[in-house]
């Protein structure tokens, strides 16, 4: 069995053990830091990915958690915005979960159905809330590609390398999520169908 | 500013806008740790657990169909397989009320007769125990004819892997994957999808993976079956496309192509003897599902269940609820190939049960993760509806399955 180090007296030394105390102290320290600062921003993102406080709050709890697991490696590599980032989008559309919220599946599959119902909102005031109801309504992996692109603003690459797609997956599924999203969208951002709609 | 620039300027103040009334609550680090500790200890292999399903095995024989606890099951219908007596049983638990999908307080049977995972540790048929050396967390995994194994995988960030162990143990480099594995009836082919959609398969005789076809386009592709028996010959792998508009393609050494036979949204299975199940129109509330007929068998369609798996044999089909929500399927269904349902058992206000597969264990048989009451058991269901403990119910989380069991279940026998 190994020995701790003794000290110039022969006595045993408690140094070791203090230190990596202190290691790991700094290292919370550093992590707890990271997790103030990037808690509300990571939430909102859960919330858009989510749509309810509830799963936001578990899936930044559970994003956090493996990211305390892998913080030192983390840590030395940078980049821990993107790693966490990384873990909260795999995370909401793991398989393990999706493939039980059968609900979920339904409405996904139902999407283009309900895109075709006529919407009558021409408020301003209305069309955020239109467009929010038709996000929600995306399937998991669009509603990612929906939220990193024109919520987080990332690039079409970094984007990809989120969600572990290829950049052309990131703009065809982009493509069809703002189709979707005009199909539904309120007239005031479909000028043209209210103007045939007053001939 | 055209009509484009409009909808993703009022797209980003849209979630801008909502985004911001998120505040939630305050995350602490102790919490953070808490948690970090669970995923910690279930990512380790844990130690072996073997007690229930030794006990089981000294247990005297009592016909799993027969043992009813006194309380009357549906009969079996006629002209469709018998469950077999392939239990051995303790005279503890009973037989819930019929049609309750309530596994509080079962009889046990005998062990399960397929290899399964239990948190970390592989249990084999004959009762052995193995590691699991994957170098990320399994997911899912396929038993090949040949011996080898196929294991999906997913790192820190859930990240997905496909890991091939070789018959001797050792494991080919990780490949990224989309996820899910398929494997052929008779296990000598697995497919699985990488992330640009292209089909891959491995086995029978291959040294490597090897894409299949053309990529198929699409978000959200899920695999359907596997046919054929060696791909250097002949094979097809069925590819389900669940974007809302559900059109299956058909991949195969001859490219990739809609799927037109049959008016599938989703394929869902083919039986050996050319009989294919799968659903044909989904909506918010229902799922309806068809068996594509053949020979003798006329086929037959339903909106009550969702119709999800042929049994080994061909002759019987596992189903689910229509319609389910919630963490995983709340109640499970047989039906004969004449489109007589053998039993269903449910969920109910008052027994909140729920499972993640179930998995086909012989002919009349599968066996599912079942969850109840802060409880994980792998429980054994007969087409007759009778179940009972494969292994016995152990405390969990209610979002992370005790046991894991292999895609297709067992090896056929040769």
């Amino acid at each position: 069995m190994d020995r701790p180090p003794e000290d110039r007296t022969g006595a045993t030394s408690v140094l070791p053990g203090a230190e990596r105390r202190s290691a790991q102290d700094a290292r919370d320290a550093d992590f707890a830091a990271y997790l103030a600062a990037r808690q509300p921003s990571l939430l909102r993102t859960a919330y858009l990915l989510t749509g309810n406080r509830h799963d936001a709050e578990d899936l930044v709890q559970v994003a956090f958690a493996k990211l305390y697991l892998s913080w030192d490696k983390v840590r030395d590599h940078g980049s821990i915005d993107g790693y966490v980032r990384r873990i909260l989008v795999n995370e909401h559309n793991s398989l393990w979960r999706r493939a039980w919220k059968k609900r979920e599946h339904t409405a996904e599959d139902s999407v283009l159905h309900a895109l075709d119902r006529p919407h009558h909102d021409t408020t301003d005031d209305g069309v955020g809330s239109a467009l929010w109801d038709v996000v929600q309504t995306l399937p998991r992996r669009a509603r990612a590609v929906v939220v990193l692109r024109y919520y987080e603003e990332l690039s079409e690459a970094e984007t990809a390398g989120v969600l572990g797609i290829s950049v052309g997956t990131v703009k065809s599924q982009t493509s069809r999520a703002l189709a979707a999203l005009r199909t539904r969208a309120p007239e005031t951002l479909n000028p043209r169908a209210s103007e045939e709609d007053d001939r | 500013m055209n009509e484009y620039d409009d909808l993703t300027t009022q797209l980003t103040r849209s979630l801008s806008d909502h985004a911001d009334v998120m505040t939630g609550r305050s995350l602490g680090l102790a919490e953070v740790k808490g948690r970090a500790r669970g995923i910690r200890r279930r990512r380790a292999a844990s130690a072996v657990v073997a007690a229930a399903a030794a006990v089981a095995i000294l247990v005297p024989a009592v016909s799993l169909a027969n043992h009813t606890g006194g309380k009357p099951e549906p009969a079996p219908a006629t002209q469709t397989p018998s469950p077999s007596p392939t239990t051995t049983g303790t005279p503890d638990g009973s037989q819930p009320a019929p049609g309750v999908l309530d596994v509080s307080d079962l009889p046990t049977g005998a062990a399960p007769t397929m290899d399964y995972l239990e948190n970390g540790t592989l249990h084999f048929a004959d009762g052995g125990t193995g590691q699991v050396n994957t170098r990320y967390t399994p997911a899912q995994f396929v038993e090949m004819a040949d011996g080898s194994r196929v294991w999906q995988t997913a790192d820190d960030t859930g990240t997905p892997y496909v890991e091939i162990q070789d018959t001797d143990g050792t494991f080919h480099d990780p490949v990224r994957t989309g996820g899910g594995l398929s494997v052929n009836p008779k296990h000598s082919i697995v497919a699985w999808l990488t992330p640009a959609g292209q089909v891959v398969v491995w086995g029978a005789r291959a040294s490597e993976p090897a894409p299949l076809g053309d990529p198929v386009p699409g978000s959200d592709l899920r695999l359907g079956p596997v046919t054929g028996d060696d791909c250097s010959l002949a094979c097809s792998v069925i590819v389900n496309v669940r974007d809302g508009r559900g059109q299956p393609w058909e991949v195969s050494d001859s490219g990739s192509q809609p799927l037109r036979d049959g008016g599938y949204l989703v394929v869902n299975d083919d039986s050996e003897g050319g009989l294919s199940i799968g659903f044909t129109e989904i909506t918010d509330f229902k799922t309806c599902s068809k068996l594509l007929g053949g020979g003798e068998f006329q086929g037959f369609a339903t909106c009550k269940n969702q119709l999800i798996s042929f049994s080994p044999d061909g002759q019987l089909i596992q189903a689910l609820p229509s319609y389910f929500d919630g963490v995983g399927p709340g109640g499970i269904a047989m039906y004969g190939l004449d489109g007589k349902q053998l039993f269903e058992r449910s969920a109910t206000a008052q027994v909140q049960s729920y499972f993640t597969v179930a998995t086909w264990e012989d002919d009349t048989h599968v066996l599912a993760p079942t969850y109840q009451d802060g409880k994980w058991a792998l429980v054994r269901i007969a087409s007759d509806g009778s179940m009972e403990y494969a292994v016995a119910p152990v405390k969990g989380p209610y979002d992370q399955s005790r046991f894991l069991l292999p895609t297709g279940g067992n090896v056929p026998v040769a």
